[in-house]
């Protein structure tokens, strides 16, 4: 697919009659989202950012950011457990 | 996803392991999901009580494997390996093996991954079963026993139907493990 092609593309899927082929484009890209945000986030946290700046950032509060990333870091030993 | 998250805080170093060998297991078997079935697999390939549990009834971990994967594949679980999730994207003009590429690059192979296994609702459930299990026993912590329950818990389940087809007596494994939890 070119360049070009792409946007008339998106926008034939996202606004496609047929619910199931709307949904899945839906699916497909909260599922990109959700996946190259907790990629960002564990760079942030990498490169020493807090969870307020990280907050900031994405325009959510401390408190939404920690609970759905901290958990997860911790389990998988990217984030000391005392924090 | 957010009570999952909150649970595993309370999950046993081996309990962990398990459920990175589910995520493999699906993985593996080209599934985007994490179902009983895999946890299944992911307890069976893991030490502890759980894996002692299923292998004192004779649960063997390939046969598990195999016949996870026949059942599986026979109800129709597309073993797509994120190609129809790939393709989707693709159509809206994104190139998911090119974000890949460059994501390895800047942060490291393996970083990204999509579509990345999540838990279905029956192993939200599982999850959910084994942590009521830890509650009744008094237990702070999960470990692969409860676990082994929580996937035991929901009659009728795939996971079960495995057992039950490999001719293992799943009352029996239930009381070995709700032993085995009650001395641990």
């Amino acid at each position: 697919m070119t360049d070009r092609k792409a946007p008339a593309a998106l926008a034939a899927q996202v606004t496609d009659k047929d619910p199931a082929v709307g949904l899945r484009a839906v699916l497909e890209l909260r599922r990109l989202l959700e996946e190259l945000e907790r990629l960002h986030v564990d760079n942030a946290r990498a490169e020493g950012w807090s969870w307020q700046a990280i907050a900031e950032a994405l325009q959510v509060s401390r408190q939404s950011v920690h609970e759905k990333h901290a958990a997860r870091r911790k389990v998988t030993g990217l984030e000391k457990t005392h924090d | 996803m957010t009570e999952v998250t909150t649970i595993y805080d309370r999950f046993t170093p081996l309990a962990k392991r398990a459920i990175v060998g589910a995520r493999d297991a699906a993985v593996f078997l080209g599934h985007d999901f994490i179902g009983t079935e895999h946890l299944l697999i992911g307890l069976a390939l893991t030490a502890g009580l759980a894996s002692e549990a299923l292998r004192a009834h004779g649960a063997e971990l390939t046969a598990l494997q195999s016949e996870a994967a026949h059942r599986m594949s026979a109800r129709g679980v597309a073993a797509t390996h994120g190609q129809a999730a790939a393709d989707a994207l693709s159509t809206l003009g994104i190139d998911v093996g090119e974000i890949r590429r460059r994501a390895d690059a800047s942060f490291g192979t393996g970083s990204f991954q999509f579509p990345r296994p999540a838990f279905s609702l029956s192993a939200k459930q599982a999850v959910k079963a084994s942590l009521e299990q830890a509650r009744a026993a008094g237990q702070e912590q999960i470990g692969t026993e409860h676990l082994l329950l929580g996937v035991l818990a929901a009659e009728g389940d795939p996971a079960i139907q495995v057992l039950t087809a490999l001719g293992i007596d799943v009352a029996a494994l239930r009381q070995t493990a709700l032993s085995r939890l009650l001395e641990g």
